[in-house]
């Protein structure tokens, strides 16, 4: 009878706990602080000068999943503000010397961590204005708080269209993005794939949350009038492992391409076992074309590959050249699309706090609102009624075992 | 070559992982009483450390080595953590406790590795494929059916025709009684964590060239693990090995013919299902253990 009631007591438990396994990971918040004035080497090259000592400190929030299946996303998110501002402090700080501290805290992909995350950001540790939130259901789930909180908070990494539609006039006059919204690429995308190449039937892969599923409906809403349709669309849970049941339904219906969104440890995996199953079809959507993924995808497998992605460390700007120079020196590789984001809202929030009339949270926003500057791509930041950004985003593909960009694709 | 006779040799392997993993949680729940839910995060471990041996050792030595690391982790855990837990208690503080080890785990692995993914050098991997009946079927994917066989063999030979196999299972049966026979029960105790963790980090280390290896890959895995415990009996090991073969298959075929999200759905709703027609679930009458 007492193994009757401790196996009742088990399933319980562990129907619970899988429930919300995908979401928690079952990770605790932490949080970390960057060095207000520990310029790092990368630095070393910049015109050195002390922050004002008796001025205090600014402290920039920052809310990325720090654990779980997109803690890597997150760290370099955080490594590439992290960069921006060891930068910035090494010239001096901002607004007339005071240093910037980063402050970060773990949301782990999750909207309720988020929201505790922005709760202590904002009480304890008195951030004027955040950088996040990563997943595009963290950052939608916050947007209202830092509302109401009267807080900016600038987006580089989610890519959710409902971010752009709540945001700016008539809505949360505190979200700004710099980074693409799905839609604006998926648009890209499709304009590419049905002028460029012979793809008629595409295969959908995404990630079972905001990201892919929002993304798996931009890209059919943008393929149907391009003539392209989507004969599948699978979404697997954040974490999945194994994918040999959706590549073996692949090899069953040789779909011209296969879009992915998902991310993470889950893109890699799908890769891996994409080689080594013998599957011969392209990839495209959101390929992440970096890191250990390349390795992958320089496979004759893969030949034809292509990725509308908001960001590659090939591209040939002076600032992007620098860019990638500095992070490498700092973290020891080549920045990623997350890396990136990082930095580059990192220096708009930067600029904005060098122009604002003080460093109330509502100055803030309204220098955020005035913003005009080059991004390190090679576009313009600016923000639209919408508070988005329409920076240039890029078709990538492989030639020779390198990432290229193909073609620009405007956002 | 046919779409069923793909997603079958799809779902023995799925099967063929699971049933590592389940076979150590169910032998050290039966002998210890301990719930671990440590296994998925002793599970990754194996997987980090077969991605360092495996290129200095080779296939077959790096995951036996990392399969001897991890038993030293389950020596270490046996006689640090879990011997010093009353037996009377084991079963309610081992679920605080191995809930408390796998936050410590996780988060050292993403101290010492970071959170990024890490994966076995291409080179390092086994390469090829094998022609079964028409499906084609990664070598690293088969080394994991092979694997498993020969690593469930020998814990089917330990448990039924051993002295520590019999120990073993009368200390599951019947702690007292073992004890008043003769029976050592640390060292018992000890050998049946050894071995648990072993099989955790062996399913680990032999899934590190398919997958990749990543601080949180034990997750999602372990919550799928209980249900086949539970599903097959807590603590009856052929329960549990028969079990994760079935739920592997099911999953392939659920996901094969249904949609991705439906094979998380179709294990948990077998278990409900088991749960209320069968509460000591498929295999629970037999004598535990063995």
């Amino acid at each position: 009878m007492r193994n009757k009631w401790v196996m009742v007591g088990l399933s319980v438990t562990a129907l619970l706990l899988a429930s919300c396994s995908t979401a928690t990971n079952g990770a605790s918040t932490t949080t970390t602080t960057e060095s207000a004035t520990g310029a790092g080497d990368a630095t070393s090259s910049e015109t050195s000068q002390e922050p004002n000592a008796d001025a205090s400190p600014v402290i920039i929030g920052l809310t990325v999943p720090l654990s779980g299946t997109a803690a890597g996303l997150g760290e370099n998110e955080k490594n590439g503000a992290s960069l921006a501002i060891d930068i910035a402090n090494a010239a001096g700080g901002v607004a007339g010397g005071h240093p910037i501290e980063l402050t970060s805290v773990d949301n782990e992909c999750n909207p309720t961590t988020g929201v505790s995350s922005i709760n202590r950001l904002i009480d304890q540790d008195k951030a004027v204005a955040i950088i996040g939130a990563l997943c595009s259901g963290v950052t939608l789930a916050i947007m209202p708080i830092l509302e109401e909180s009267e807080v900016p908070l600038v987006v580089g990494v989610s890519s959710s269209p409902d971010i752009e539609k709540q945001a700016g006039v008539g809505g949360n006059t505190y979200t700004f993005r710099t980074g693409p919204s799905d839609a604006a690429l998926a648009t890209g995308l499709a304009e590419y794939l049905s002028e460029n190449t012979e793809v008629k039937r595409v295969a959908i892969l995404g990630e079972d949350g905001a990201y892919g599923r929002i993304g798996s409906d931009a890209l059919t809403a943008a393929l149907e009038p391009a003539g392209i349709s989507v004969i599948s669309a699978d979404f697997a849970p954040l974490g999945t492992s194994d994918f040999s049941t959706v590549i073996a339904k692949y090899q069953r219906d040789q779909p011209d391409v296969i879009a992915l969104y998902i991310e993470g440890a889950d893109h890699l995996n799908f890769l891996k076992q994409a080689q080594s199953a013998g599957l011969e079809i392209p990839v495209t959507g959101r390929v992440e074309m970096e890191g250990e993924n390349l390795d992958v995808l320089k496979s004759p497998g893969f030949a034809g590959s292509t990725s509308v992605y908001p960001y590659g460390s090939a591209i040939d700007t002076a600032a992007n050249r620098d860019f990638v120079e500095k992070f490498v020196a700092k973290y020891g590789h080549e920045p990623t699309n997350e890396a990136f984001a990082g930095y580059q809202v990192a220096l708009v929030l930067i600029d904005a706090l060098n122009r604002a009339d003080d460093l109330a949270s509502s100055s803030i926003r309204d220098a955020l609102a005035d913003t005009g500057l080059e991004s390190v791509k090679g576009g313009k930041i600016s923000f639209d009624d919408h508070n988005q950004a329409h920076d240039v985003a890029f078709i990538l593909g492989i030639e020779g075992g390198e990432v290229i960009v193909i073609t620009d694709v405007n956002t | 070559m046919s779409f069923v006779w793909l997603l079958l040799v799809n779902g023995v392997v799925l099967g063929a992982t699971y049933a590592l993993l389940s076979a150590g949680l169910s032998l050290i729940f039966g002998v210890l009483n301990v719930v671990n839910f440590a296994h998925g995060a002793l599970y990754m471990l194996g997987a980090f450390a077969a991605v360092i041996t495996i290129p200095k050792f080779g296939y077959l030595g790096g995951i036996i080595a990392a399969c001897l690391i991890l038993g030293l982790v389950g020596v270490l855990l046996q006689d640090g953590i879990f011997r010093w837990i009353p037996p009377d208690e084991g079963f309610s503080r081992s679920l605080l406790v191995t809930i408390g080890l796998t936050m410590i785990i996780q988060s050292g692995a993403i101290l010492i590795w970071g959170a990024r993914t890490r994966t076995v050098p291409s080179e390092s991997s086994p390469k090829g494929s094998i022609e079964l009946l028409g499906a084609t079927l990664p070598v690293a994917r088969g080394y994991i059916v092979l694997v498993a066989a020969v690593a469930l063999t020998a814990l089917y030979l330990i448990l039924n025709r051993s002295q520590l196999g019999r120990a073993m299972r009368g200390v599951a049966q019947n702690r007292l009684a073992a004890l008043v026979v003769g029976i050592p029960r640390p060292r018992v105790e000890r050998y049946a964590m050894t071995i648990g963790v072993a099989l955790a980090g062996l399913a680990g280390a032999v899934l590190a060239p398919v997958y990749s290896a990543s601080p949180q890959m034990g997750i999602e895995i372990l919550f799928k693990v209980f249900a086949i415990v539970v599903i097959g009996g807590l603590a009856s090991v052929p329960g549990a090995v028969v079990t994760a073969m079935g739920v592997g298959v099911l999953e392939s075929f659920a996901g094969g013919y249904g949609s991705t999200v439906i094979q998380n759905g179709a294990v948990f709703a077998a278990m409900i299902i088991i749960m209320v027609i069968r509460p000591q679930g498929l295999f629970g009458r037999q004598v535990r253990v063995a």
